[in-house]
């Protein structure tokens, strides 16, 4: 890389030529000469290292400290939820549990009555699949019975998600 | 060691690849925002920023990209908004040998008078044009990045890259001719 004052000159002159000419390319390839030649920016202060790694651990730290509070948080919250809930709704989730519970002892007679009448003559493969289907969908078309499992599964996405939540923040903070 | 390396270790929660990662690129990304803001000083504290960054953000680094490229991206990201928040702070670049401000140096020649003025010329040339256009030039003629590689860490589609370098020099070109460097008949 040449880097002297004459060769400095040069490449300006040969590079406003080309940029005069609309000599792309030269122009592009003197004035990286010209940059190379002429360009400085003084070194980094020899701290710069120390200090930004200090920087990056503190906030490393920061950040462990804030994901662990989060997490307690999140823990904590999610705790006495829990409890609140349980406390504040313990007759409707018994009343739906057995709600349920009944909906499910029908369903499981319906099917067992289903599958005993579909071996008598004339019974076909569609007849089976009929009464199966009609004791499912009077088991799903109890109000009750739809709103449980739409709690139950609220329920669920809700856990996972704290769940997911909580062992993000242990991914992290362990870093 | 290779890139994806350096990133998998510090990823691990290795402190010493993260502190290789700054030992490398600490020129550049300086050199990047000093460029860009005029002043080594104020460089140096967005750099550091620059990097504190990249620490937080490492997991969503695309290992598909170079690393130094995803880092002059976030650095400046940095130092445009240094510059939103305080445009003032851009001051006049020092002269050589001063380390307030990057500079075009000009080594000793027969004229050392007439090579100081056009080293003047051509830091005042650069330093008049646009943030993003000064990026431009630093990243394509100091660090030698693709046009592809400018874009990704501006920003900026390609061929826009092109442009703000194609253009920058056609401005530094139009300024030195006004300063009175005109080209050999």
């Amino acid at each position: 890389m040449e880097t002297n004052g004459d060769d400095l000159d040069r490449h300006v002159r040969r590079w406003l030529a080309a940029e005069e000419q609309n000599r792309d390319d030269d122009a592009d390839a003197e004035f990286r000469k010209v940059f190379a030649a002429a360009s400085a920016v003084a070194p980094p202060s020899p701290s710069f290292v120390n200090e930004t790694m200090t920087a990056v651990q503190a906030v490393a730290a920061r950040d462990r400290r804030l994901a662990r509070l989060t997490r307690v948080a999140v823990l904590g919250m999610g705790v006495s939820g829990a409890g609140v809930l349980t406390w504040f709704s313990a007759g409707l989730i018994v009343s739906a549990m057995s709600t349920a519970l009944t909906a499910f002892l029908d369903l499981t007679i319906g099917l067992i009555v289903g599958a005993a009448t579909s071996g008598q003559p004339g019974t076909t493969v569609w007849s089976i699949f009929a009464n199966l289907g009609r004791a499912a969908a009077a088991f799903a078309a109890s109000p009750t019975v739809t709103l449980t499992i739409l709690v139950i599964q609220a329920l669920a996405i809700a856990a996972l998600a704290a769940l997911q939540r909580i062992l993000g923040s242990d991914l992290e903070s362990s870093r | 060691m290779t890139e994806a390396r350096l990133v998998a270790e510090a990823l691990s929660g290795s402190s010493s690849a993260f502190e290789r990662i700054v030992r490398r690129y600490q020129r550049p990304v300086i050199s990047l925002i000093a460029r860009m803001t005029g002043d080594v000083a104020l460089a140096e504290e967005l750099a550091q920023d620059t990097f504190v960054k990249a620490y937080r953000r490492l997991q969503a680094f695309d290992t598909t990209r170079r690393l130094s490229s995803w880092l002059f991206r976030i650095a400046h990201n940095t130092a445009i908004d240094a510059l939103r928040r305080a445009p003032r702070r851009e001051v006049p670049l020092a002269g050589p040998g001063e380390r307030e401000g990057p500079h075009m140096a000009a080594p000793a020649r027969s004229d050392p008078v007439e090579q100081e003025v056009l080293a003047r010329a051509l830091e005042t040339a650069m330093r008049e044009l646009r943030p993003e256009f000064r990026a431009a030039l630093v990243l394509r003629y100091e660090e030698g990045l693709s046009f592809d590689e400018i874009g990704h860490a501006l920003g900026i589609p390609e061929a826009t890259a092109r442009s703000h370098v194609h253009r920058a020099r056609k401005d530094m070109a139009r300024r030195l001719a006004r300063a009175g460097w005109a080209p050999p008949e």
